[in-house]
């Protein structure tokens, strides 16, 4: 599947972006301004290709938030731009330059299998991991100091990690992956196991950094978070990416438009009027309807004004959530029919 | 550079959290404790007490002196005591007091035989006898001197062929043993890191930053540091122990025991060390190690054990033999030399031979380990490591 197919297939309807004509050329100009350029990647374990074709961008000052389902395929691309993975195909980009060990140096990482040196102080622990990042011996003290100070554990530098709770070590996770002041920061389900208070430190944390002009690629299935902090979002299924843009952009791929109809007596009549395949949710006076195109729209209006007045007639995007289902659905229909 | 660094760090970090760790130093002070402990037992049953001997009437001319030139090349003090009658060195004999007693030209001793008295006697008397024959005879002393002098070593080689093959095999197997200890747990000390590292998921972190290969060589090399300081430790001590507790049972106990010490440490480490990373690497728990760790222990046990029976006798074929394979070579080459039955060359060809069978070992264990240190969720066999693509 052409993983632009899905801003193509908005424009008709008005919502994306003007993605047509000059589409492949704009492609060009935004591959000499990313900083990391993932192109073609392919992975394979035998039968199973776990990464098929992927290619995405992550420009200087933006967050990219990478979602699917488990086992889509998004660790391992993450894990590839580390040289974690050897790709079967593709190649990962740095400024122009392909990716190696030396790259590396200002690239934050946050692997979603989380793990440190039990027994190590944490001081010294992230200071050791920015001096594997080449940050010279006594600025990796100080700036893991400052860092872990800076995450409230300041009175906490000489305890062994073990010893600290598990929000905390998460703590200590995150002040390794910035300790080199990354310009490029890789987080693999950042906001899993965190508490609430720990989140909202986690989003301010990314807009410090994307505002010092980091990029950022994250994964989620916490599709809310996405919504909320990404530049861009780009759906992985199966290996595959299945849409990509602005969240607007995404939300608008699939064509289809929610109408929410409202009542003020049973709406019952005018949902026997409808297709039942359309309608969504429902209530005694209110249901939701997904249309897609002009026409239908203007049908299921002509149908409910027949029954009489309209109280509220709401016309709006899926949500996030709503469309990432409905992508993730007709990928596994389409691997049922293959197979 | 870069990689001189990477190793560096990695070293260092090994380094700083075992050399200061509470197990480290319990377990220097334990075993510099059991050396000193192993060391008193074996003098205590090595009876160092001085062989007591008394005569009884006329003896040859020079017999007395002649068992204590004889008693000093063979590291043996004597007391000699004149008794007047048979009947009062058979008193003495029996309470204990005397070990045996010379009465014209016959041994009293206690009914057991005690070989080392009349190893000891023996010569000399034959050799006090022989000079008074030879002076019978009208030679002069100078003549006689010059005939003792040519003769001598012989008859001394001949009548005493291995006068401290006990002490020099008790030497032989220490070495052996203390190599192994050494060897073992260093090889276990890079086993528990290699797990720390797996078992913590740390090492994705790690393997993000550096390569595999440059964490290997850290580990091994502040491993190797660490083993060094606790060879030296072993080797140091039982030096120590050897001259408090009495040298002379101890032939070839010297400094430069402590350096080939040093050096077969690190070649057996060398060779058995990235064996071990690479079983460690293969196992996602420590559970499961046992299984991963099986091959090379087995190796280990098999190698300490064929060298600790060649110590038995040292300069023996098997112990010949054993000192120029390289898995226990390590072992027992370090016994040889310490029974002081090693030619030069000799060591110096094992130590070539098993210098190069470590480099083709450890770049096999390399290549398993940066395979299989990174996958974290299942066993892997050494077959699959082996072909494993990332």
């Amino acid at each position: 599947m052409d993983p632009s197919q899905g801003g193509e297939r908005a424009t008709p309807w008005g919502g994306g972006q003007t993605h047509t004509g000059g589409d492949a050329l704009i492609r060009a100009v935004e591959q000499t301004v990313a900083m990391l350029h993932i192109e073609n990647l392919t992975k394979r374990y035998g039968e199973l290709v776990a990464v098929d074709d992927v290619s995405l961008d992550v420009q200087p000052g933006k967050i990219v938030g990478f979602v699917g389902p488990n086992g889509a395929g998004k660790s391992t691309t993450m894990r590839s731009i580390f040289g974690l993975v050897a790709p079967d195909a593709g190649s990962i980009r740095w400024n122009g330059e392909t990716v190696e060990q030396n790259h590396m140096r200002s690239f934050g990482y946050m692997p979603e299998q989380r793990g440190l040196y039990p027994k190590m102080k944490i001081a010294e622990q992230v200071s050791f991991f920015a001096e594997l990042k080449h940050v010279p011996a006594k600025q990796a003290r100080m700036q893991a100091e400052a860092l872990l100070t800076s995450l409230d554990l300041g009175d906490r530098l000489d305890d062994p990690l073990e010893k600290l709770s598990h929000g905390n070590q998460q703590r200590v996770q995150l002040a390794v992956s910035l300790v080199n002041n990354p310009e490029l920061l890789v987080l693999d389900e950042p906001f899993n196991g965190l508490d609430p208070v720990a989140v909202i430190t986690l989003q301010e944390v990314l807009a410090e950094q994307v505002s010092a002009g980091a990029g950022v690629l994250f994964s989620s299935h916490q599709l809310d978070l996405v919504e909320r902090v990404c530049d861009e979002i780009v759906v992985i299924v199966n290996g595959q990416i299945l849409a990509r843009g602005s969240v607007r952009d995404v939300r608008a791929a699939g064509g289809d438009r929610h109408v929410t109809i409202e009542v003020d007596r049973p709406i019952m009549p005018i949902i026997d009027a409808l297709d039942p395949d359309t309608v969504m949710t429902s209530t005694t006076e209110s249901a939701t309807v997904r249309v897609s195109g002009d026409e239908e729209l203007e049908a299921v209006l002509a149908k409910a004004r027949q029954a009489g007045p309209i109280v509220r007639f709401d016309y709006h995007l899926p949500s996030l959530e709503e469309r990432f289902a409905s992508i993730v659905n007709a990928s596994n229909d389409q691997v049922e029919v293959s197979a | 550079m870069s990689r001189g660094r990477a190793v560096w760090l990695v070293m260092r970090r090994e380094m700083n959290q075992r050399l200061l760790s509470k197990a480290f130093l319990i377990a220097q002070v334990t075993t510099v404790g059991l050396i000193f402990a192993i060391f008193g037992l074996v003098t205590f049953l090595d009876n160092d007490d001085p062989v007591r001997v008394g005569l009884v009437g006329d003896q040859p001319t020079n017999a007395e002196m002649t068992l204590e030139a004889l008693a000093e090349q063979t590291e043996t003090e004597v007391e000699v005591q004149t008794f007047d009658s048979r009947e009062s060195a058979a008193i003495a004999i029996e309470e204990g007091d005397l070990d045996a007693a010379v009465i014209d030209g016959e041994v009293m001793l206690m009914d057991e035989v005690d070989e080392e008295v009349v190893q000891l006697l023996t010569p000399a008397w034959q050799q006090a006898s022989l000079v008074d024959g030879l002076r019978d005879v009208g030679l002069s002393n100078s003549d006689v001197g010059t005939a003792l002098s040519d003769a001598a070593p012989l008859s001394i080689e001949e009548l005493n062929p291995d006068p401290d093959s006990g002490p020099r095999r008790a030497v032989a197997g220490a070495s052996v043993v203390l190599m192994f200890i050494a060897v073992q747990v260093a090889g276990a000390y890079i086993m528990m890191g290699v797990f720390e590292e797996k078992s913590s998921k740390v090492v994705e972190l790690v393997l993000s930053s550096i390569k595999a290969r440059y964490l290997l060589a850290g580990k091994v090399l502040g491993i190797a540091v660490l083993g060094i300081v606790q060879v030296v430790l072993l080797a140091g001590s039982a030096l120590a122990a050897a001259s408090i507790f009495g040298s002379s049972a101890l032939p070839a106990l010297s400094a430069s025991l402590l350096g080939t010490a040093v050096i077969w440490f690190l070649l057996g480490y060398l060779l058995y060390g990235a064996v071990f990373a690479a079983g460690a690497s293969l196992a996602p728990r420590q559970e499961d190690a046992q299984s991963t760790l099986a091959p090379v222990t087995v190796i280990l046990m098999l190698s300490y054990v064929a060298s600790i029976i060649a110590a038995g006798e040292p300069d023996g074929l098997a112990a010949k033999v054993v000192s120029w394979i390289p898995f226990t070579a390590p072992f027992a080459m370090p016994g040889r030399i310490a029974a002081g039955d090693a030619l030069w060359w000799e060591i110096v060809g094992s130590m070539a031979v098993t210098g190069v069978a470590a480099v083709v070992v450890l770049l096999l264990a390399e290549r398993i380990y940066v395979r299989s240190i990174i996958h974290t969720d299942k066993v892997l066999s050494w077959r699959e490591a082996w072909s494993l693509n990332t």
